[in-house]
């Protein structure tokens, strides 16, 4: 496929969940961990959403954007997530994650982080220590995430293709975002594991088995996946 | 390879041992699971002979120590009359570990005489095993599938940190003799996932079941390995 920019415009594409079902919180999360996970989710939504309308305009959906404009609209700060033990890991990933074409784009940003996205969301919504106005936005962001992965499989296969010539390509590009992941894991317990019961090791199972659910949708080989995803946490 | 023969004859033993435990809570299948452990047996005195003719010395001790944590549970479960968690146990996770390794391991035995014949056999064995207790727990467990997922959480909690852990514990010692270590965590991984299925359970479910404990594994293997 061509490493430039994907047709499709936003408001024409296909999504797989409405945002009618996802009403933003009428009371914003004021506590200070609850406002540090959202700081940190906006910088992953606003790089992903940018990146969507430069280089995979499809991706960039109505559910997407509009969550954008929910996080945006919150008064988090971004100086205590730069003095937490998140900062180095979080950089490292974005860094990782800044995708400067189509393909890792789709990738990286639409598959990769946006089922990591969808993890996240799948724990805290269903966290009940976390405020109700925490777990609507997760909420309203699992919905964004699923709009916009079927947006992205369904591009994935008709411009990159499927089965065994989808999987080399696969591999390649999310190697790099994949073996990030693991210096997320203390400090994520750290910050979000005892006030919000949001431990790593639960984000990676949920990630994982959206991972690899989504590659066999696509034609991938699941023991593949799962060796490329094993080798990924074993930094091998 | 001394290790890896220590595990895969002292594991056998254990194997037989956690069979005839089962034998002894289920008498309506007790003829057959003792039949099991006598099959496992023979598995670690043909892995044994194939260690003795290839001058291997197995390591007892390596295998003790991780055999240990498995022997705990086996007998805590045993203790509880626990008979369904002793099949996911052992007729799952440990035989993910055992077909995880045997199979890849058939491409390169021939470098070592005799072992192809012992480890063809124990592999198709142990396959024997997984099929019979997927058809007990399909049985047992029909159109009880929300209770399938609550014996296996309960069971994965300790057994795939303990046999996972294993796997992850013998990965360096897989690459050393040819194999590799990913491809067979990989395997038994996505073969224990897979069995949860046969049961009954969904994919992503059965995924996320395991990789939930696996994963941390596989991070602090790759910790373990940075730090030298």
């Amino acid at each position: 496929m061509p490493r430039s920019a994907l047709g499709g415009t936003p408001d024409a594409s296909g999504t797989a969940a409405s945002h009618e079902d996802v009403r933003p919180p009428a009371e914003p999360p004021v506590d200070e961990t609850e406002l540090l996970l959202w700081a940190l989710m906006r910088k992953f939504e606003r790089l992903a959403l940018e990146h969507y309308t430069t280089h995979a305009r499809a991706l960039a959906t109505a559910e997407k954007r509009h969550f954008v404009v929910l996080l945006d609209a919150l008064e988090t700060d971004e100086a205590p997530l730069a003095a937490s033990v998140l900062a180095a890991p979080v950089e490292e990933l974005l860094a990782r994650a800044r995708s400067t074409d189509a393909l890792s784009t789709l990738i990286v940003q639409g598959l990769v982080l946006e089922h990591l996205g969808q993890a996240i969301y799948r724990v805290a919504k269903d966290t009940e220590r976390a405020s109700p106005a925490s777990r609507a936005l997760a909420v309203a962001g699992r919905a964004a995430g699923l709009s916009v992965t079927t947006q992205a499989s369904a591009e994935i296969a008709e411009h990159v293709g499927t089965h065994e010539r989808l999987y080399p390509v696969f591999a390649e590009v999310s190697q790099e975002v994949i073996a990030a992941l693991d210096a997320l894991a203390e400090p994520v317990d750290d910050v979000f594991g005892e006030r919000f019961g949001l431990r790593f090791a639960d984000v990676l199972g949920e990630f994982a088995a959206g991972l690899i659910t989504a590659c066999t949708a696509l034609g991938m080989q699941r023991r593949k996946v799962v060796a490329h995803l094993a080798g990924a946490c074993m930094g091998l | 390879m001394a290790s890896l023969m220590g595990l895969a004859i002292f594991g056998e033993k254990v194997a037989a041992r956690t069979y005839v435990a089962m034998a002894d809570l289920r008498v309506e299948h007790g003829d057959l699971l003792r039949r099991f452990a006598s099959m496992e047996a023979r598995h670690g005195a043909s892995f044994l002979q194939v260690s003795r003719a290839n001058a291997v010395e197995p390591d007892r001790e390596f295998a003790d120590r991780e055999l240990g944590y498995l022997i705990e549970q086996v007998d805590h479960h045993a203790r509880a009359s626990d008979f369904d968690a002793l099949a996911v146990l052992q007729g799952f996770i440990v035989e993910s570990l055992a077909i995880a390794t045997y199979e890849p391991f058939l491409d390169i035995a021939d470098a070592y005489p005799g072992a192809r014949q012992a480890f063809a056999t124990a592999l198709a064995d142990e396959r024997y095993h997984v099929d019979w207790i997927t058809r007990y727990l399909r049985l047992r467990y029909f159109d009880a599938v929300d209770e399938f997922l609550g014996l296996a959480e309960h069971v994965n909690t300790r057994g795939v940190d303990c046999v996972g852990g294993t796997m992850m514990n013998i990965a360096d010692y897989l690459d050393v003799v040819g194999l590799s270590g990913v491809d067979c965590a990989a395997g038994m991984l996505d073969g224990y996932a897979g069995l949860l299925e046969n049961v009954g359970l969904d994919q992503r479910t059965a995924l996320r079941s395991v990789t939930t404990l696996f994963a941390p594994l596989m991070v602090k293997y790759r910790r373990r390995e940075r730090a030298g």
